[in-house]
């Protein structure tokens, strides 16, 4: 009796010690942006990729982060490029991840639910005597994994450079070269690129006078991929401002389409602007150039020939 | 035979002597011969003749040298010549008098001829040539001068005893004849153009401009417009041509359609004028500068070239700063100036941009103001930069000078922590995913003219930040007996949204011990198990709250508003209680770890 009042004694004094001490009111701070790793468009073997950013509100000292995926049947497909522990290091106020999601060929189709957590934790743990507190953010995944083929983009961005206006050479009319920038994200789950991009280029009146579409094709993105790509397009029209109405397809429908300002410069206004080759020209000056090219080739053919059957006579 | 032979020598002897003092006498009394037989001596009879002055005859009639003809007169100021040739039978000189009458003129000895009444009526007369060689005559057409002058070109000698002229004169043949015509200069006595004008405009330059000249039909008149005053008499020189009139009777006018872009400044025009014989206008108007002025204009901005960017220029909008404003978002759009991106002191034409940055839902009217400024969705580039630190500026490079029109400019700002998210496919991811985030730009140029507020053709999303603090470090239960536990529960933590979501939390934690993080082995008598941590959304009774468990834990509906206040962030409080199990004996700094994980509320609960 006595030994269990001293002890007793001990254990409310230890907690008013605890409690002295565990007054430290710090504010600790944690977040992640954007908290999911979602994409209802997956298919086999698609690969899809989520930066997300992690946080810290004052970051003063290194910090432990421990990354548990829990995503029931689709675990082994994710992965994350820093690993499931690193170092926050003090003074890094962001972190950012890369989540990456790997779709093995053999998986049922249908939706992946669950999450992924990222803990951060003080390298020495928790001060003796108190409780203490670890933060996390939850990134919740939902992943759907779906029998079909999607091929979609978004255009996130258009420009068009500025231009210099075509040549003359002989009968050959080189026209000038506009390059046509789209910021576009493949929204779809097979590589994919604008089948075509048209331009509409009008005066100050508003008057057409020029239709256009793109020569060769458009670099194709990759599944769920963001990158810009360049759509060249040749124009005749002189040097001036003027309007172009643009649209952008995949397949025959347009996905993206608006105005935008072309500005096309006096030749020699640009340093380093690289205009249309051979491949520019129209097909009647295309036309015309393989023709005189056929023809030298088969004046010097005949003229070989001649030459042979010369040297072979007088032998 | 004899005798009768006699007889006829005698009477033919008769005869002759007859016939010899008749003619004798007839000689000597004949009017038309000034010999004078009187003072022949009877017995010497000398003889004596005095053969008068011829005038000189044409060889070649006279003609003008040079064709002066209503299809190619003779400016005023310039010179009319006159060739023709004459032989004298006695070698002398002669003079071609060009007259203006056909009366006949008076030669004069060893001197030039005179037309009959005097210089006024000459035109000229050559110098004394050589007979049987071209002579030439000049006459400088006066401005004065009618058009049609006749002409009547005369030879004279100049004989000292009895100059001659011939009395035939000559008036030329085919496009040399008589008369010469004198071209004058037009009148040319206003020049001006409409402008001011807009780039790609057209100007038109008006002339008050006319040709007296009537004969062999109206002459006409042509104006020219040139870039310098360099006109040569038919064309402008190497500065360039705006334009060149049709010829007309009177008022020629002209026009050029302006290029686009063109600089909003004074463009130096000069007039000319010259009739349809290529003679110009002197004086008044000619060669005065007419000065075109292009307006300013307002500058545009195509909706599709407003992009609104994350730092990274790639993807959502991602803030990254709890309880802050995160930097470097940006919008880019191209500018078009008709005036082109350079303006006539090689500055920039486009001077400021002004933008707004919105939730789609508040749309454009809705975020212009000042007083529209909500950190939560409108970013009005109106407030002060104490308020919105956005900064716009020209892309270096973008305008590659005066035939430019387009630059790209560049605003950089930032946006609050609590920017309204608009990502996600549901009510219960965002409020508003339905949304997204819209720029509207206003650029105005160096005078001042502004282009209409224009939307961007498409957004960007702002993205969910899951951020938030917790006020401690430690969560502290105070001073507890075995089987003494807090109830209700009432220590608590208090857990605050310090990104733009409603927050929940997912709760698990560890067993205490004093040898911490090794409790192992478990004891009854020195560990409190986890479940012995209690906690709850308000301070309920300790049994009625939740029991701590180890991972993964329990989601805590907490419900965190999101938080629209940069300066109060939303928060709530976890309650804790603990209860130290009676079986525990040991006393001691008792060590714990509990975790908090945050997670994105739903929506619905912001």
């Amino acid at each position: 009796m006595t030994r269990t009042k001293i002890e007793c004694t001990r254990i409310i004094f230890l907690f008013v010690f605890g409690v002295i001490f565990a007054t430290n009111t710090a504010l600790a701070g944690f977040g992640i942006t954007p908290p999911y790793v979602k994409n209802d468009g997956l298919t086999k073997s698609s690969h899809y990729e989520q930066k997300i950013v992690l946080v810290r509100g004052d970051p003063v000292e290194d910090l432990r982060a421990k990354i548990t995926v829990n995503v029931p049947g689709a675990d082994e497909w994710i992965s994350v490029d820093r690993g499931l522990e690193f170092m926050l290091p003090k003074g890094e106020q962001q972190t950012p991840i890369v989540v990456s999601v790997d779709v093995p060929k053999k998986v049922k189709f249908g939706e992946y639910k669950g999450n992924i957590r990222v803990v951060i934790s003080p390298l020495g743990g928790p001060q003796a005597g108190t409780v203490g507190v670890v933060l996390g953010a939850q990134i919740d995944v939902v992943l759907n994994i779906i029998d079909k083929q999607v091929a979609t983009f978004r255009v996130w961005t258009v420009n068009i450079s500025d231009l210099e206006e075509g040549r003359k050479v002989a009968w050959m009319d080189f026209p000038g070269k506009i390059r046509f920038t789209m910021q576009i994200e493949n929204s779809g789950n097979v590589a994919i690129a604008p089948s075509r991009v048209e331009f509409e280029i009008r005066d100050s009146q508003g008057n057409v006078i020029e239709k256009t579409q793109n020569t060769g094709s458009i670099k194709k993105l990759q599944p769920f991929e963001v990158k810009q790509v360049i759509a060249e397009l040749p124009t005749w029209v002189k040097a001036g401002n003027y309007t172009v109405g643009y649209k952008i397809y995949n397949k025959e429908e347009v996905v993206h389409s608006g105005d935008l300002s072309l500005s096309i410069l006096p030749r020699g206004s640009l340093p380093g602007y690289l205009g249309y080759g051979v491949l520019g020209l129209s097909v009647g000056d295309l036309g015309v150039l393989i023709l005189i090219i056929g023809a030298a080739l088969l004046t010097l053919g005949v003229g070989i020939r001649w030459v042979i059957l010369h040297v072979r006579i007088r032998q | 035979m004899n005798e009768r032979k006699a007889g006829k020598i005698t009477i033919s002897v008769v005869l002759v002597s007859a016939i010899i003092f008749v003619s004798a006498m007839a000689i000597r009394f004949s009017p038309f011969v000034p010999v004078h037989l009187s003072s022949v001596n009877a017995d010497t009879a000398t003889t004596s003749v005095t053969v008068v002055n011829t005038p000189p005859n044409w060889s070649v009639d006279a003609q003008e040298y040079v064709v002066s003809s209503t299809s190619t007169p003779t400016n005023a100021s310039s010179t009319v010549t006159w060739v023709g040739t004459a032989i004298d039978d006695n070698s002398e000189n002669y003079y071609l008098l060009l007259c203006k009458t056909t009366s006949t003129p008076t030669a004069n000895a060893s001197a030039a001829p005179t037309c009959a009444g005097g210089a006024s009526n000459q035109w000229g007369v050559s110098p004394s040539t050589i007979s049987s060689i071209q002579a030439t005559t000049t006459y400088i057409a006066k401005v004065t001068d009618v058009e049609a002058n006749d002409w009547y070109a005369w030879i004279c000698d100049g004989n000292p005893a009895n100059p001659r002229c011939n009395t035939t004169y000559k008036t030329g043949t085919g496009n040399t004849a008589s008369p010469f015509v004198v071209n004058h200069r037009p009148a040319f006595t206003s020049f001006v153009d409409d402008s001011p004008k807009n780039p790609g405009d057209t100007v038109t330059w008006t002339s008050v401009s006319s040709d007296a000249d009537v004969y062999g039909g109206q002459d006409l008149v042509t104006l020219y417009v040139c870039k310098a005053s360099d006109f040569n008499g038919t064309a402008c020189g190497a500065g360039g041509t705006y334009c060149t009139s049709s010829a007309t009777s009177s008022n020629p006018t002209c026009n050029f359609a302006l290029e686009n872009p063109k600089q909003d400044t004074n463009y130096s025009a000069y007039g000319y004028v010259i009739d349809n014989h290529n003679f110009a206008a002197l004086g008044g108007s000619h060669g005065s500068d007419s000065s075109i002025t292009i307006s300013n204009v307002a500058p545009s901005i195509a909706s599709s070239s407003i992009q609104l960017l994350d730092t990274d220029e790639a993807g959502g909008l991602t803030l990254t700063s709890p309880s802050a404003q995160t930097s470097g978002f940006k919008v880019k759009l191209t500018v078009t100036d008709n005036n082109s991106c350079q303006n006539a002191s090689a500055g920039q034409e486009i001077a400021s941009a002004l933008v707004n940055v919105y939730r789609s839902g508040i749309g454009q009217a809705g975020c212009q103001t000042s007083g529209n400024y909500n950190a939560n969705n409108c970013y009005a580039g109106a407030v002060s930069t104490s308020t919105w630190n956005v900064s716009c500026t020209q892309d270096g490079g973008s305008c590659s000078g005066g035939s430019d029109s387009t630059a790209t400019w560049t605003c950089t700002f930032p946006l609050w922590f609590l920017a309204d998210p608009t990502d996600g496919s549901s009510l219960t991811d965002s409020t508003w995913f339905a949304e997204n985030w819209l720029p509207s730009v206003r650029v105005t140029d160096d005078n001042t003219a502004t282009s209409t507020l224009t939307e961007a053709s498409s957004g960007n999303e702002v993205l969910s930040f899951m951020a938030y603090t917790l006020n401690t470090s430690q969560i502290s239960y105070g001073s507890l007996e075995p089987g003494q536990r807090n109830d209700p529960v009432s220590q608590t933590t208090l857990f605050s949204a310090t990104g733009n979501v409603g927050l929940d939390q997912t709760l698990y934690g560890n067993d205490m011990c004093t040898t911490y993080p090794s409790c192992n082995p478990v004891s009854t008598t020195s560990t409190i198990p986890k479940g012995k941590q209690h906690y709850a959304t308000s301070g309920l009774a300790y049994a009625s709250a939740i029991a701590l468990i180890v991972d993964p834990g329990a989601e805590l509906e907490l419900n965190v508003l999101k938080t629209t206040s940069t300066s109060t962030p939303a928060n709530a409080n976890t309650f804790w209680g603990i209860e130290i199990p009676s079986s525990i004996t040991l006393a001691g700094d008792y060590t714990g770890q509990n975790t908090f994980i945050g997670i994105k509320g739903e929506a619905q609960s912001w």
